[in-house]
């Protein structure tokens, strides 16, 4: 264990978990459903808050196995913005414009999943449609389809978007609702579309259970 | 009887008279709920022993802080407001236009509302909420600029903020009043407010039991289902009745003690209403989770935020003139 696995740990375990429990108060459903082995989480994205409440779901001491796949053209766009999301969270920085070859998107998830981490994805891949669910951009599908055998679990995010919209620094201290879903294992020969329609058909389902 | 005199507890000996009678009566439940497993059906089994075990909790906690110091008594009922706004601004619709108003009505409403309170502002207690946050709140909103749902947002942030912040604050405030003329009274502010929870939740703890019991003919079927007139008449003569033995807890004389349990009953059977209309109007169960057994704060303290202010301005207005200070800051 390197000396940032253990940053982040002790920040979790010391900070984050102690101020989500007095501040926020996360009602978790479904929490049989989150896995022990490598997964790829899927879930819809409001705030920044998101990343904090799907990381705490876990016990401090599994986070260095997990990467939070974040936009690298808002969380890089200065040294210690960069430094710190990389020290606390552990982000898997990706662009979301000008994509050449050497920076693929998809290459770089592939790497990190190829090293046995796990991955949290934002397929919307933006905050901008707030409460509402927005359309699912393909890269997690193309993904999928590369590693079938990783069992992908869909969460629902309810409040977060509530609670600290993007834009707002003042938070508004709601609860929330997580509603993890059971692991979907898909076909092989899922095709693209099949793998995307699915996966955002289950966030929209999660969401009806989060009353 | 048990002496606490010397060691960190400092409760008068009127409050842990009642304190032992309250352990024994929830050793009581306990034992009686355990040997009857057998009869009951195992989810009211269920419910029953969560609501104990709750009970057990929240007498340990309220005695702690109250034995502890006035100032974390105010304290806890801070907590008590934030975690009743919580479950309150979770349930209700709000607009992202709100966000200020909200995080205002979170932090900064609450926060200053408890200072005065601990500060023995009493004019600025008073008018805090009714004047300064009702003109506040709007403000905030008008900062958006979007004049949809302009009246809801105004209406329900400042309703959340009387009920749970204003209503449940004269409970906090209770704590401040003591004899200004005899520091031997039996009675103080501390035994003031142990009297309004005992009565208030004796008989909300009544009404379950009869109405679990003999309920039969329900009051309000379309806001409440829980609530029956034999529930309601067996809660209400219980509280009397034990408003009445305990009164050494006040300065009340007989018939006064039985008045004010009447009135706590009367306006703690008003609030559960009014929070199980809100409820029905939400098309919710409970508020929260917090309790287990209850539901979430609101589903407790929802007698007390009606009963908490008219308890304590009949207390002002008959016997402020030796228990409380009103004048300017002090």
């Amino acid at each position: 264990m390197g000396a940032r696995d253990l940053i982040q740990i002790l920040f979790f375990a010391l900070v984050v978990k102690p101020l989500m429990k007095l501040l926020v108060g996360i009602r978790v459903h479904g929490k049989e459903n989150l896995p022990t082995g490598q997964f790829i989480l899927v879930a819809n994205h409001a705030s920044h808050l998101d990343t904090l409440t799907l990381l705490s779901l876990f016990p401090p001491s599994d986070l260095v196995r997990i990467r939070p796949v974040a936009a690298a053209d808002y969380w890089t766009r200065n040294p210690i913005i960069h430094g710190l999301s990389r020290l606390l969270f552990n982000i898997l920085p990706i662009p979301r414009s000008g994509i050449t070859r050497t920076n693929n998107p998809l290459r770089i998830m592939t790497e990190s999943l190829e090293e046995g981490y796990s991955l949290l994805i934002f397929p919307e891949g933006t905050r901008d449609y707030g409460e509402k669910l927005g359309p699912f951009r393909p890269g997690v599908a193309h993904l999928i389809r590369k590693f079938p055998h990783i069992p992908c679990i869909p969460v629902f995010l309810k409040n977060t978007g509530r609670i600290l919209p993007k834009g707002q620094f003042l938070p508004v201290p709601l609860f929330v609702d997580v509603v993890v879903g059971k692991p979907i294992i898909f076909r092989r020969d899922a095709k693209l579309e099949e793998i995307l329609e699915l996966l955002r058909k289950k966030v929209t389902e999660l969401s009806h259970h989060a009353d | 009887m048990v002496d606490f005199k010397g060691t960190f507890l400092n409760l008068p000996e009127a409050a842990l008279r009642l304190l032992v009678f309250v352990l024994l009566f929830l050793s009581g439940a306990t034992v009686v709920v355990f040997l009857l497993r057998g009869l009951l059906p195992g989810n009211l089994y269920r419910e029953l022993m969560d609501r104990i075990k709750t009970w057990w909790v929240i007498v340990g906690i309220l005695t702690l802080t109250i034995g502890l110091s006035r100032g974390l008594t105010i304290l806890l009922f801070w907590f008590i407001s934030f975690w009743a706004l919580k479950e309150y601004f979770t349930a209700i619709r709000t607009r992202p236009e709100d966000h200020l108003a909200l995080f205002v009505a979170f932090f900064v409403i609450p926060t200053l509302q408890y200072l005065w309170i601990w500060s023995q502002w009493y004019i600025m207690f008073l008018i805090f909420v009714p004047v300064y946050g009702f003109l506040s709140i709007p403000f905030f909103l008008l900062i958006s600029r979007n004049p949809r749902g302009f009246i809801m947002s105004a209406a329900r942030i400042h309703w959340g903020l009387m009920a749970f912040v204003y209503g449940i604050g004269h409970m906090a405030y209770l704590v401040n009043l003591h004899h200004l003329h005899d520091p031997n009274a039996p009675y103080s502010g501390i035994t003031l407010l142990i009297y309004l929870i005992f009565v208030a939740e004796i008989s909300d703890v009544f009404q379950y039991i009869f109405g679990k019991l003999f309920g039969r003919h329900r009051i309000w079927p379309s806001i409440s289902p829980g609530k029956t007139w034999e529930g309601l008449v067996g809660g209400g003569i219980s509280a009397i009745l034990f408003g009445y033995l305990f009164r050494f807890l006040t300065p009340f004389s007989q018939l006064e003690s039985i008045l004010v349990s009447l009135l706590i009953v009367a306006m703690g059977f008003i609030g559960g209403g009014v929070m199980s209309a809100v409820k029905r109007d939400l098309g919710k169960k409970d508020f929260g989770y917090i309790l287990p057994g209850h539901g979430g704060i609101i589903d407790r303290i929802d007698s007390l935020c009606w009963a908490a202010p008219i308890y304590f301005h009949y207390i002002a207005y008959f016997h402020g003139h030796y228990l409380l200070i009103t004048g300017a800051r002090s």
